[in-house]
């Protein structure tokens, strides 16, 4: 408590302190006096006595001071009164450091959230996925047979556990609207592996995992919007695919493995499915044993696939495995997307140390004298430093905050880059260990600039003060040439990643996507076919979709309608093998691979798909005994390259499957992405059975209207619960939004690194302007001069422009070296650009050359409206 | 100009100690301490006066020292320094840990002459 006191009382003892001394020279004035001394004489030799009265007073009355502590608050007072007398330099490295640390922060938080911070699984590190590859048929990462799977789990040593999943899609009825949702079959096995564990209730146990075993666990989701989040829902039933399940718990919030899931069922492999080897279905996941790299894991799988080879040769021939870590399966392509977008920041944050660093030399060089002056009235080098410090720091602080806010309003923005399948998990906050490390950086390189601006300034103070400011050039205009440089380097590379992407993404935006997805309102009825329910029977769907079809068409403003078995940008589809007739057989390990798809006579139309030859299909195609194919312009290409494509045949590669006859060519479509050029197409009508599996049943429903697609949906959904009140309705949208959704992350990388263009422009142009009005002002003698001598007004301005455009032609040349690596790396996100396009690069380093211009203009026209004399007389 | 020896030549604490010792004998201000702790040192100890006022806030601030008003022999109001209580007691410890670090060094310098 004494400390408190002392605090509240320390007045007084000053005051008593200056007292004292004061009674004391007083009595020893007087004393002296006594002895015969003259005023004057008995004054000087008291003082002389004492000491230096005020820094012996000050000494004094630091004993009651926390010396350190108040010293740097001091200084920090006086830095920011002086950063208020230089609102110029203070805002502008305010505003640099804002921007820098914010757009630093926000996009590492992204990165941090997507691809540093461990997904929220126990022992993510050792998690893996586990594919077959069968490179003999072009098919990579693909899913497992069962039989293979069994054989895996029990014959290797290197993981501690093996589960399987398998994706399905479920309708939920009974209480409620009908419902369409994503489910997974797993073993029992899976959650545990994952080191999940219910929010309520349990897993299913081993003994569980068996045909028939009607339970299941619900997601989160599901509980609180069907079941309102009931406490007591562990044991009540839920309604799948028409048959009751028990609800064995509920998972915890976000959770839906392995993407979007919301239900989870036993995978309930029956005993031929166990044996199951050319089948192949499965999801596999691993956990690697403690301390067994995912290397050796891959050599003993490779070990097993040939020991699997040799014992299974009819459907293990050529089969091998793959194992990815789980995260970087579950991440897909959009670690290059964020890791582009780090290196953007990472410059970005280059570029603003560069700034803040020249402008802090600026500064401390503009002090100088007064630097100099100092240091000759007494005050230690360690003081000026201090003194230097504490206005750095005083800036730091104001940056960070800036930075802070920026960042924080720029978050939601960040949100949309998060990839959809680990949406769920990977929650997107102000990281604050980025900040940390951010703020430390750039106040890192605040500090060091302004100490070693400072240090110079103080080392040499007769020099400082004789040489007045005639110096025209230094060390310090020298490093921040160099400065300035680096940064119009940096500047090119992120102007030129920028143009790239924008042409990326106007190509994207301008593809001819094969069909118009204007006024096309989409959705989908999945129809369940599992053993209870009556869409069992092929005849019972193509009646379901008859009806539908009929009710829709005579809804008013709806033009046209059709079903297929997977739109366009919603699922990729699967394919099948097939021999064309009269061609010579196939070398071995080569197969005919073309994508498959079951549609309504009707669909092409709807989509404005172009007929290219021959026709569509008709009702009457039903009643047809031959099967009809329609292909794609690619196939017909492919097997019939004389265009004779009508009229000829060719079967599934399977023994008796019947010859199938090409009606008809339409156009290519983009079926995956924009980005994607079509595959070998073809289309079967939903008529004709075939032998097609139940997958490629027809479900998403496309229709096309006169105006405005979403308007339609409530009539469209009424129409099909008319012919089936059980119906789930589910992904209701327009089919512009579809694709539009496919190219929002274009849309966003686009506009960050527009973003990042616009700050890098601003802070370059920023660099160079300060670097030339100090230049223009310490060089105001030397031009006098020059004028005096006879130099004229254009001749000052161009030699000041070609000063700064010899920078800007040094930094263009290092940033055009460093662009062709940039793009490199880029490579695999552009569209349709193959290397540097110069053209493109040339508009923004147009830009960037006019910003230049500019910013050494005005401080050259500054420098050429010089009054010689008035600058001789200048100091 | 020559550089003053300071007190701290002597051995560290010396001017604590030797104002203690002077004010626990008799309570005096600034002025008068300084005359006296010149005249009982002569040359042995030359300080600069003004480096009494320092030491004497740490000891103030410590605790060992107060001060109230009084009067100069030349009647002027000064402040009067004086031991409290626990200044007595430090002076007594450093006192006594003085007297045995001397009784040490005689010993050893006698020893070593002899």
């Amino acid at each position: 408590m004494r400390w408190l006191i002392q605090l509240f009382t320390r007045n007084r003892h000053y005051n008593e302190l200056s007292e004292s001394i004061r009674e004391h020279l007083e009595e020893k004035i007087t004393d002296l006096m006594d002895d015969g001394m003259t005023r004057e004489d008995a004054e000087r030799a008291a003082r002389l006595e004492f000491g230096n009265v005020t820094l012996i007073e000050e000494r004094s009355r630091e004993v009651w001071q926390w010396q350190k502590l108040e010293g740097a608050l001091r200084d920090m007072r006086y830095g920011v009164r002086r950063l208020c007398k230089s609102p110029g330099f203070t805002i502008t490295v305010l505003l640099t450091l804002g921007l820098g640390i914010g757009a630093n922060i926000a996009v590492y938080s992204l990165v941090d959230a997507v691809l540093l911070r461990p997904l929220q699984f126990r022992n993510e590190k050792r998690l893996v996925q586990v594919f077959e590859e069968r490179p003999a048929l072009g098919l990579t990462k693909d899913t497992p047979a069962p039989a293979n799977y069994f054989d895996w789990e029990q014959r290797n040593h290197v993981f501690s556990d093996m589960a399987a999943a398998d994706g399905d899609i479920f309708t939920i009825t009974g209480n409620g609207r009908p419902q369409e949702v994503d489910g997974t079959r797993i073993t029992s096995n899976l959650l545990p592996l994952l080191g999940i564990e219910p929010l309520l209730g349990r897993n299913f146990t081993t003994d569980e995992d068996k045909p028939d075993n009607a339970v299941a666990l619900i997601s989160a989701g599901i509980w609180r919007q069907r079941y309102g989040s009931d406490p007591h829902i562990v044991g009540k039933t839920i309604h799948l695919n028409g048959v009751a399940h028990r609800i064995l718990g509920v998972m915890p919030f976000g959770f839906a493995f392995p993407d979007r899931s919301d239900l989870w069922v036993p995978l309930a492999l029956t005993t031929a499915d166990r044996l199951e080897r050319d089948s192949h279905f499965l999801e596999v996941y691993g956990l690697l044993r403690p301390g067994v790299t995912i290397q050796s894991a891959r050599r003993e799988m490779a070990d097993i696939s040939l020991q699997l080879e040799h014992e299974y040769p009819a459907t293990n021939r050529g089969l091998s495995t793959s194992i990815i870590p789980l995260r970087e399966q579950l991440l897909g392509s959009s670690r290059l997307a964020i890791f582009v977008l780090a290196s953007g920041v990472v410059i970005l944050l280059l570029i603003t140390c560069a700034n803040v660093a020249g402008l802090m030399i600026a500064r401390a060089a503009n002090h100088q004298r007064e630097a100099a002056v100092r240091v000759a009235l007494g005050a230690t080098r360690l003081e000026l430093l201090r003194q230097a410090l504490a206005e750095s720091f005083v800036l730091s602080v104001g940056g960070s905050i800036l930075g802070v806010l920026f960042a924080l309003a720029s978050m939601p923005v960040m949100g949309h880059f998060v990839p959809q399948t680990i949406a769920a998990w990977a929650h997107l906050e102000m990281n604050w260990t980025v900040l940390l490390f951010t703020v430390l950086v750039t106040v890192t390189a605040a500090l060091v600039f302004a100490l070693f601006g400072q240090s110079a300034a103080a080392a040499r103070p007769q020099e400082a003060l004789s040489q007045g400011s005639r110096g025209s050039t230094d060390s310090r205009q020298r490093l921040r040439s160099t400065l300035v440089t680096g940064e119009i380097a940096l500047t090119t590379i992120i102007l030129t990643s920028t143009s790239l992407l924008g042409e990326t993404f106007w190509r994207l935006a301008h593809t001819d996507l094969g069909f118009n997805p204007d006024s096309v309102l989409t959705l989908r009825t999945e129809l369940p076919v599992s053993a209870q329910t009556r869409y069992r029977e092929f005849a019972a769907r193509v009646s379901f979709y008859q009806r539908v079809l009929d009710r829709v068409e005579h809804l008013p403003g709806v033009e046209a309608a059709g079903y297929i078995t997977f739109l366009p940008f919603t699922n990729p589809g699967g394919s099948s093998t097939v021999l064309i007739q009269g061609a010579p057989s196939l070398p071995i390990g080569k197969v005919n691979d073309v994508k498959m798809r079951v549609v309504t006579p009707d669909y092409f139309r709807t989509l404005e798909m172009p007929l290219l030859k021959g026709r569509t299909f008709v009702e009457a195609d039903g009643n047809n005994k031959t099967p009809l194919a329609v292909i794609n312009h690619k196939m017909a290409q492919r097997y019939w390259p004389n265009g004779d494509a009508i009229g000829r045949q060719f079967r599934f590669d399977q023994q008796g499957s019947p010859w199938i006859t090409v009606i008809g060519v339409v156009g290519d479509v983009h079926q995956a992405n924009v980005e994607t050029p079509s595959h070998t197409e073809m289309y079967f009508s939903y008529e004709q059975a075939l032998d097609i599996p139940g997958y490629f049943k027809p479900r998403d429903l496309a229709i096309r209207v006169a105006d405005d697609a979403l308007t339609h949906t409530n009539a469209v959904e009424q129409a099909i619960w008319s012919v089936d009140p059980e119906q789930p309705v589910s992904e209701v949208q327009s089919m512009r939004h579809l694709v539009n959704a496919r190219m929002e992350t274009y849309i966003l990388e686009a506009k960050l690194f527009a973003f990042f263009s616009c700050a890098a422009l601003l802070l370059s142009a920023l660099g160079i302007y300060g670097l030339m009005s100090y230049s223009v002002t310490r060089r105001t003698q030397e031009i006098g001069i020059r004028m005096a001598l006879g130099a004229q007004r254009e001749q000052v301005l161009t030699s000041f422009i070609a000063a700064g455009f010899r920078l800007l032609l040094f930094g263009l040349a290092l940033g055009a070296v460093a662009s062709v690596v940039a793009t490199r790396l880029l490579g695999s996100m552009l569209y349709g650009i193959s290397g540097m396009g110069w053209g493109v690069g040339a508009l923004p380093l147009l830009v960037l050359a006019v910003s230049v211009a500019l910013a050494s203009y005005i401080p050259a026209r500054r420098a050429a409206s010089i009054d010689p004399m008035r600058a001789l007389r200048s100091e | 100009m020559k550089k003053k020896p300071q007190y701290r030549d002597l051995f560290p604490g010396a001017l604590e100690l030797m104002i203690l010792q002077t004010l626990n004998r008799r309570p005096m201000h600034g002025y008068a301490l300084a005359q006296r702790i010149k005249e009982v040192s002569d040359d042995l100890l030359q300080i600069e006066e003004g480096s009494l006022y320092p030491a004497l806030q740490r000891m103030l601030k410590t605790g060992w020292l107060e001060s109230e008003m009084g009067v100069s022999p030349r009647n002027r109001p000064v402040r009067i320094f004086k031991l409290t209580e626990a200044g007595r007691k430090h002076l007594e410890q450093e006192i006594s840990s003085v007297e045995k670090m001397f009784a040490g060094i005689t010993r050893v310098l006698a020893l070593a002459g002899s």
